[in-house]
C-alpha cells in the first residue's frame, strides 16, 4: 500500500512547473526502494472469490469445548483443531464447501511425471501475524519438526506414505520440493491442516527438545504468531478466547480490500448444547454448527424478523453403524462369546438383522427425519467418492425369519432358538454419552425382539467401550459412529485394511480372515498409488458393494448438518466438511451496523 | 497455622488444631495414594481415544505412551508427584500439556465465586425470612414461609436447573448457564454476562441451602427470643432496635457460624454437580471432563483440593463449636 | 398432634405413595418399553367430555392421526370418538387404570422420541428409582450400624481407624469407581443388576455420615448403668449389640433411614446426568429427566418434565418422614441437606 501511494506522489510532482533533475530521480527511486527494504512488499495476495464485504465487527463463536493447546503439534482435539484454523494457515488448503484443494500459503505447486516429486511455491511477501516474514526456512522447519521422531508429533503420521515419510528441500528462494516415498493419489490433500509454524519463535525451544511444551493454553498472546486470519488477543481460561484481525494475512477481496473483515472474533465454550442453543438464540453468539433436528426446527419457528440463516446441508460424514465381534476368540476363555460365536459371526446373521432394522425409523425418530439411511459405509455427504452402487434391501421381517431359519435358528414360541437349544441373545454396547446411539439402540432392540432375538444394551464410557472394543475384544455387539476428517478413501484404509488398528470388527489380523477381505485390501492397496481418479472410483466403488454384501458392518444412518448464522451475517459458506462454518470465517462480514466491537 | 506455643500449659485448641492437622496430612497421603492406585482400574487410558483414531500409527503411540509415562510403575509416578507437591506443582495434566496447578487454580476460583454467591443469596433470603417467622410465629405469612421452606428442600437441584432452562427458554430470559462472552469491553458489560452465567447455578444451589439457615435461625432466634436476659431487657424498656441487634443476634449468631463453617467445608464440592449440568466453568465440568479423558494429576488435584477444603471445614466447625461451648473446652 | 401420630401419619403417607406409585405401575396404560412409532413426541392427549356439537358425554379421547405436512405434530379428528374407561380391561385382560377403546390411544403425559407413554414410563420409572434408593440405603445403613456400633463400643484406635476410614472413603471420587466397576463385570451382566451394583458401590462410600451418628449415640450408651451392668456380668460386644445396642439405635436408624431414602434416589438422578444411569429401555426419573435438558430448551415440550414432579413429590414426602422420625427436636424447616456424593 505504502509503495503504491509513493508513486502516485511521483507523478503528481511530474505534472507540476519543476522538470525533474538527475538528483530528483535519484531521490525518487531512493524514495520508492527504501519502503520496500524497511517494510517489504504486500503479499501476493489471494483474491477472494466471495461478494466484497464491509469490515469491521465482532462476531461470537461458541466452542463445545475447551481447546487443549494452541500448538499445531499438539492438537488432538476438534476445539484445538478449530482454534488452529483461525491463528495460522496450511500450504494447500481443502476448500470445505467444494471439497477440492486450493491455493494457500503456496501460490501454486507443480507435480513430477512419476507424481513421486511436488514443487511448491510460497507466495511472495508472506508475513506471521508479528510482521516476521515466511519464507522456505520457515517451512522446513515445521515439516523438520513434524517429522522429528523425537517430538512423537501425533500428526506425523498423517505424513506417512507406504509406510516412510516424505523428505523435504528447498529450490531456489521460494519454493520447496516434497519428494514422496512412493506415488500417492491424494498427496495434495496431505498438506491440507498443516500449520506453517514461526521459525524464530519456536526453534529455541525446539533445539533444547522442550517445543511441545510452548503455546500451552497459559501462553502469552505475544508467544503466538502465525499466518491465519486472525491472531489471539485474550484468554480466559474456562471462559472464553478473544482474537483479533491479523493485519497480515495474505488474502483480498476483489475491491481490493485486505481480509478478514472482522476486527474481532470471540469463542465462548458451552459444553451444553442447551445453553448453547440459548445463547444462539438470544443473540449472544453468531454461528451454530452443531444443531440437532430439535434446535432447527425451535430456530425455524422463530419470526421473521428473528430467524437466523438456517440450512440442512443434507447427510454429512459422520455415520454410525452397528457391528458385531468377528474376532477369533479361540482360548480366549470368554464363553459366553464363544457358546454364541456359530452364529454371531456368520454373514447371513448380519443380513437377517440388517433386514430387520427399521433404518428409516431411526432416522425419523432419532434424529426427526434430519438423517440418511446408508447403504455402505460411504455417506452420500462425500460427494466426490459417494458411488450410489450400493444398494440395500428393502427391510423386511420376513425375508429376515427366512435367513436365519436357513441358519438352524428357529422360533420356539417367541423366542429364537439356536441348534442347541439356547436362546438367541446378544448385548449391545454404545457410548453412554451419546442419546442418540442410546435410542437407536432401543429401536434396534424392539426390532428384534420382532424376530425372537433378546437384546440387551449396555451403555459404557467412551472409553471402556473403545477399550473393550479394541483391547479386550469382551463385547458382543456395539454401536459407535465414526466421523471422517477427509472424504478421500485414503482416510478410511485402518478400518478398511484387515490389518488395521480400526477393522473394528477384527482389528490387527496378521494375514485377512477371509476372501472379501483380502480382495478390499487389494482393492485398498491399488487405489492408493493409482493416479487416474476414474479407476480410484471405479475401484472404491467395488470395495463399497462389497462392504454392503458382507456387512461387517451395518451402516445406519448419518445426520445431516444443520447450520445456523446470524440473519445480518454475510458470505457464511457451510460445508459439510468439518468445520462447518469457521473456515470460511475471514470473509465473512455484518450486513448492517451492529455487532461493532 | 499459628505456631505451637512453648508455654507449660498448651491451650486446648492448639492440641486440637495440631493433632486433627496430623490425622488430616495422613488421610490426605492415603487419599492420593488411593487416588492414583484406583485410577490403575478404569479401563482405557489417555491414549485410547487418540489410538482409535485411524491418522496415528503403532510407533507414534507407544512415542506417546513414553512421553506421557503411561507405562511408568505406580511407585515412581507417586514418588515424583510427592516431590512435586514440594514445589508447589500437582503434575502435568496430559490434555492440556501444562501443570494441573495452573489449570485448577482458576476454576477453583470460578467453584469459589459461585459457591459464595450462592451462600450469599441463601442468607440473603433465609436470615430475614426466619426472624420474621420467629417474631410472629403466629402470623399466616410465616406458615407459608415455612412450607415454602419445606418444598424448596424438596426440590433436588437438578429439577430446579431443569425448571431454570425451561423458564429462561419461555420468557427469553438471558440466563443460561456458564460464562458468556460481553456484550461489550466495558466493565458493566463484563458484569452483566458474569451475572447471568452465575444467576441459573447459584440459584439452583441457594434453593437447596436457604431451608436449613432459615431452620436453625428461626430455631435460634425464638430460643434467644425466651432467655431470661432479653426479657428483662424488654422488661427494662430498651428500644427494640437495641434488643435486636445488641442482644439477639449475637446470641442466635452462634449457631449460624457452626453451620457456616460446615458448609464452608463444601465450598469446592458442594456445587461440582450443578456445574456440570449448567456449564459453569468451575471444578466440576473440568473434573468430568479430567476423569473421562484419564488426566489422572488433573483428577487427584481436583481431589486433593476438595477433601483439603472439606477437612478444614471441619475443623473449623469444631473449632467454633469448642470456642461456644465451654464443657468441651477442657 | 401427639409425636407418635405424627411420626404414623408421615410413615403411612410415604408407604401410600409408594404403593399408589406401583399400583398405578401395574396398571400403567401401556408398557414401559411399548414403542408407538407412529405417535413419536406427541402432546399429551386431552381427556373429553363435550363433542363437537356441544353434547355432554361419557369421558372420550378424540382420534389421533399424525399431520401429514409436518412430522412430529399431529392431529385431533373429533369426529371419531373413543370411550375411556376408569379400570377398564385391555386388549390383553390387564385392568388398567385409564383404558382407551380402541384403537384410540391416551398418552396422559404425551410420549417420548420413541413413541413410549411417559405416563406409564414415569411410573415404572419410579419404581426403579425407589428400589435403586431402597438398595442402597439398606447397605448404607447396614455398614454404618457394623462401623459405628463397633467404632462406638470399641473406643480407641478402632474408633481412630474407622473415623478417618470413613472420611477417606467420602472424599475418594465415587466417578472412577463406578468407570471400573463396569468394566470388571462382563458385557453380558444384566443392566439393572450393573446399575445396582453400581448404586451399591455408592452407598458403600456414603456410609460414613450415619456411621458418625451411630457412634455418638452407641458411645453415650455405653456408659448407661444397663449396659455397664451387662458388662459386669460378663457379656461380649456381639451379645451387647444385640440386645442392649441395637434396641437404643432402631429409632436413630429409622430416621436415617428417612434421610438416605431420598438422597440415594438424587443420587440416581445425579448419575443419570452424567451418563452413567440405569441402561435403556428400561425407565428411571433420572433418565427421563438427563434427557429432557435440551428439548425443554429446544421445543418447550414442557409434559416431559412429568418425572421431575413426581420426584419432588417424593422426596417432599420423605422429608417429612424423616422429621418426624428425629429424636431430638428439630428446628422445623428440616435438618441441613447433605450434598449428594
Amino acid at each position: 500500500m505504502l509503495n503504491r501511494k509513493l508513486i502516485q506522489g511521483l507523478v503528481f510532482k511530474r505534472r507540476g512547473h519543476c522538470s525533474p533533475s538527475g538528483l530528483t530521480s535519484l531521490l525518487a527511486l531512493l524514495l520508492t526502494l527504501l519502503p520496500v527494504g524497511l517494510w517489504g512488499q504486500d503479499p501476493e495476495f489471494l483474491v477472494s472469490r466471495s461478494p466484497v464485504g464491509r469490515p469491521g465487527g465482532r462476531l461470537v463463536v461458541s466452542l463445545r469445548a475447551e481447546p487443549k493447546t494452541l500448538l499445531p503439534l499438539n492438537a488432538l482435539d476438534a476445539s484445538s483443531k478449530e482454534i488452529q484454523g483461525l491463528l495460522h494457515a496450511d500450504l494447500i488448503h481443502i476448500h470445505r464447501p467444494s471439497q477440492e484443494t486450493r491455493s494457500a500459503l503456496a501460490q501454486q505447486w507443480s507435480r513430477s511425471r512419476d507424481g513421486m516429486r511436488y514443487t511448491l511455491r510460497l507466495r511472495r511477501g508472506l508475513k506471521f501475524s508479528d510482521g516476521q516474514p515466511l519464507t522456505v526456512a520457515d517451512v522446513l522447519f515445521t515439516f523438520q519438526v513434524l517429522l522429528d521422531e523425537a517430538v512423537k508429533a501425533p500428526g506425523r503420521d498423517l505424513l506417512r506414505v507406504e509406510g516412510k515419510f516424505p523428505t523435504l528441500r528447498a529450490v531456489g528462494e521460494d519454493s520447496v520440493e516434497v519428494a514422496l516415498p512412493a506415488p500417492y493419489a491424494p498427496a495434495e490433500r496431505l498438506f491440507d491442516s498443516i500449520a506453517i509454524l514461526p521459525r524464530h519463535k519456536l526453534e529455541a525451544a525446539y533445539r533444547s527438545g522442550k517445543i511441545l511444551e510452548k503455546w500451552t493454553m497459559g501462553a502469552a498472546a505475544s508467544e503466538i504468531a502465525g499466518t491465519g486470519p486472525f491472531r489471539l488477543k485474550e484468554y480466559l481460561p474456562g471462559q472464553r478466547m478473544v482474537f483479533e484481525r491479523n493485519p497480515h494475512y495474505w488474502k483480498r477481496d476483489s475491491a481490493g480490500v485486505r481480509l478478514p473483515y472482522l476486527n474481532e472474533v470471540v469463542m465462548i465454550f458451552s459444553p451444553n448444547p442447551e445453553a448453547e442453543l440459548l445463547r444462539f438464540r438470544a443473540g449472544e453468539s453468531h454461528l451454530h454448527s452443531r444443531l440437532t433436528a430439535r434446535g432447527y426446527s425451535s430456530l425455524s419457528g422463530l419470526p421473521p424478523q428473528e430467524r437466523p440463516m438456517l440450512q440442512d446441508l443434507g447427510p454429512g460424514l459422520e455415520q454410525h453403524f452397528l457391528f458385531f465381534n468377528q474376532n477369533d476368540l479361540t482360548g480366549s476363555g470368554m464363553s459366553a462369546l464363544l457358546a454364541k460365536r456359530s452364529w454371531l459371526q456368520d454373514v447371513r446373521f448380519r443380513r437377517a438383522i440388517s433386514l430387520a432394522i427399521d433404518r428409516a425409523g431411526i432416522a425419523r425418530l432419532v434424529f426427526q427425519g434430519k438423517a440418511s439411511v446408508l447403504s455402505s459405509h460411504v455417506s452420500p455427504g462425500n460427494r466426490l467418492w459417494f458411488s450410489g452402487a450400493s444398494s440395500l434391501p428393502a427391510r423386511s421381517v420376513e425375508e429376515a425369519r427366512r435367513q436365519l431359519k436357513a441358519m438352524g435358528l428357529i422360533l420356539k414360541g417367541d423366542v429364537l432358538v439356536d441348534p442347541s437349544g439356547s436362546p438367541v441373545s446378544f448385548t449391545i454396547a454404545m457410548n453412554a454419552a451419546n442419546s442418540e446411539q442410546r435410542q437407536m439402540a432401543a429401536i434396534i432392540q424392539e426390532d428384534l425382539r420382532g424376530l425372537g432375538i433378546t437384546v440387551a444394551l449396555a451403555p459404557l464410557e467412551f472409553r471402556s467401550l473403545i477399550d473393550r472394543v479394541l483391547n479386550t475384544k469382551d463385547y458382543e455387539a456395539a454401536i459407535l459412529a465414526l466421523r471422517d476428517g477427509d472424504v478421500d478413501p485414503t482416510a478410511q484404509m485402518p478400518m478398511l485394511l484387515s490389518n488395521g488398528r480400526m477393522h473394528f470388527w477384527r482389528p490387527n489380523q496378521a494375514q485377512p480372515a477371509t476372501e472379501w477381505e483380502a480382495e478390499i485390501d487389494r482393492l485398498m492397496k491399488r487405489q492408493i498409488s493409482d493416479g487416474n481418479e476414474k479407476r480410484r472410483k471405479e475401484n472404491y466403488a467395488q470395495v463399497q458393494r462389497i462392504i454392503s454384501r458382507e456387512l461387517p458392518f451395518l451402516a445406519l444412518v448419518s445426520p445431516h448438518v444443520l447450520i445456523a448464522a446470524h440473519r445480518n451475517l454475510r458470505n457464511v459458506q457451510p460445508s459439510v466438511l468439518a468445520p462447518h462454518l469457521i473456515d470460511g470465517l475471514d470473509e465473512m462480514y455484518w450486513a448492517a451496523e451492529n455487532n461493532k466491537p | 497455622m499459628p505456631a505451637t506455643q512453648t508455654s507449660e500449659r498448651v491451650p486446648g485448641w492448639v492440641s486440637v488444631v495440631l493433632s486433627r492437622s496430623l490425622q488430616a496430612a495422613v488421610t490426605l497421603g492415603l487419599l492420593s495414594f488411593c487416588s492414583f492406585a484406583l485410577f490403575e482400574w478404569i479401563p482405557g487410558d489417555f491414549l485410547t481415544e487418540t489410538a482409535a483414531s485411524p491418522a496415528v500409527s503403532p510407533e507414534t503411540l507407544a512415542g506417546l505412551r513414553d512421553r506421557y509415562g503411561l507405562d511408568t510403575p505406580l511407585g515412581i509416578r507417586y514418588a515424583s508427584w510427592l516431590e512435586g507437591l514440594t514445589r508447589g506443582q500437582l503434575g502435568p495434566s496430559l490434555s492440556y500439556h501444562r501443570d494441573a496447578m495452573g489449570l485448577l487454580l482458576p476454576r477453583l476460583g470460578a467453584t469459589v465465586l459461585l459457591n459464595l454467591t450462592a451462600l450469599l443469596v441463601a442468607l440473603v433470603v433465609a436470615l430475614p425470612l426466619a426472624i420474621f417467622a420467629a417474631q410472629n410465629p403466629e402470623s399466616r405469612f410465616a406458615g407459608w414461609v415455612g412450607r415454602g421452606m419445606q418444598a424448596s428442600l424438596a426440590l433436588p437441584e437438578l429439577v430446579l436447573v431443569l425448571a431454570l432452562f425451561a423458564v429462561a427458554q419461555a420468557y427469553g430470559v438471558p440466563m443460561p448457564g456458564g460464562a458468556a462472552a460481553p456484550a461489550d469491553e466495558s466493565w458493566l458489560g463484563g458484569l452483566y454476562s458474569l451475572l447471568t452465567g452465575l444467576a441459573t447455578p447459584a440459584i439452583a444451589l441457594a434453593a437447596g441451602t436457604a431451608p436449613s439457615y432459615f431452620g436453625h435461625m428461626r430455631a435460634a432466634w425464638s430460643e434467644a427470643l425466651a432467655e431470661s436476659y432479653v426479657i428483662a431487657a424488654r422488661q427494662a424498656g430498651l428500644p427494640p432496635k437495641v434488643v435486636r441487634w445488641r442482644y439477639l443476634f449475637p446470641a442466635a449468631a452462634n449457631p449460624m457460624v457452626s453451620l457456616l463453617g460446615g458448609s464452608l467445608g463444601g465450598i469446592l464440592s458442594a456445587s461440582l454437580l450443578v456445574e456440570t449440568v449448567t456449564g459453569w466453568p468451575g471444578l466440576g465440568p473440568l473434573l468430568l471432563e479430567a476423569v473421562f479423558s484419564r488426566d489422572v494429576y488433573v483428577v487427584v488435584g481436583a481431589v486433593m483440593f476438595a477433601a483439603s477444603a472439606q477437612m478444614a471445614g471441619n475443623l473449623a466447625a469444631d473449632l467454633v463449636i469448642l470456642r461456644m461451648d465451654p464443657r468441651i473446652r477442657s | 398432634m401427639t409425636r407418635p401420630a405424627w411420626r404414623l401419619q408421615a410413615v403411612s403417607a410415604l408407604a401410600i405413595w409408594y404403593a399408589l406409585l406401583a399400583g398405578f405401575a401395574w396398571m400403567a396404560p401401556y408398557s414401559w418399553r411399548e414403542q408407538h412409532r407412529e405417535f413419536a413426541s406427541a402432546p399429551p392427549t386431552a381427556i373429553r367430555f363435550v363433542d363437537p356439537t356441544g353434547v355432554w358425554r361419557m369421558p372420550f379421547v378424540c382420534s389421533l392421526a399424525p399431520a401429514p405436512d409436518s412430522p412430529g405434530s399431529y392431529r385431533e379428528d373429533c369426529a371419531v370418538r373413543h370411550d375411556v374407561w376408569l379400570f377398564g380391561r385391555a386388549q390383553d385382560g390387564r385392568m388398567v387404570v385409564l383404558c382407551p377403546e380402541q384403537p384410540g390411544v391416551l398418552f396422559l403425559f404425551g410420549t417420548d422420541e420413541l413413541g413410549r407413554d411417559i405416563f406409564s414410563r414415569s411410573l415404572a420409572g419410579g419404581l426403579v428409582t425407589f428400589a435403586t434408593g431402597v438398595v442402597a440405603t439398606l447397605v448404607a445403613l447396614f455398614l454404618a450400624f457394623l462401623g459405628g456400633s463397633l467404632a462406638g463400643l470399641l473406643g480407641g484406635w478402632p474408633d481412630l481407624l474407622i473415623s478417618r476410614g470413613t472420611e477417606l472413603l467420602m472424599a475418594l471420587p465415587a466417578l472412577y469407581l463406578l468407570l471400573a466397576l463396569r468394566a470388571a463385570l462382563p458385557i453380558q451382566t444384566p443392566p439393572l443388576l450393573a446399575f445396582a451394583l453400581a448404586v451399591a458401590l455408592i452407598s458403600l462410600l456414603g456410609w460414613a455420615r450415619p456411621a458418625r451418628l451411630l457412634r455418638g449415640v452407641v458411645m453415650s450408651s455405653r456408659g448407661e448403668g444397663y449396659v455397664l451392668a451387662a458388662r459386669g456380668f460378663g457379656a461380649g460386644p456381639v451379645y451387647l449389640l444385640r440386645k442392649h445396642i441395637f434396641p437404643r439405635l432402631r429409632g436413630v436408624l429409622g430416621a436415617q433411614a428417612a434421610v438416605l431414602l431420598p438422597q440415594f434416589m438424587l443420587v440416581e438422578v445425579a448419575l443419570s446426568f452424567l451418563g452413567l444411569g440405569v441402561a435403556e429401555p428400561l425407565p428411571s426419573w433420572g433418565t427421563m429427566l438427563s434427557s429432557i435438558q435440551y428439548d425443554l430448551v429446544a421445543d418447550r415440550r414442557s409434559w416431559l418434565g412429568f418425572p421431575a414432579i413426581l420426584l419432588t413429590a417424593s422426596i417432599l414426602i420423605s422429608g417429612r418422614v424423616a422429621r418426624a422420625m428425629e429424636l431430638r427436636s428439630q428446628p422445623a424447616g428440616g435438618a441441613p441437606r447433605e450434598t449428594t456424593p
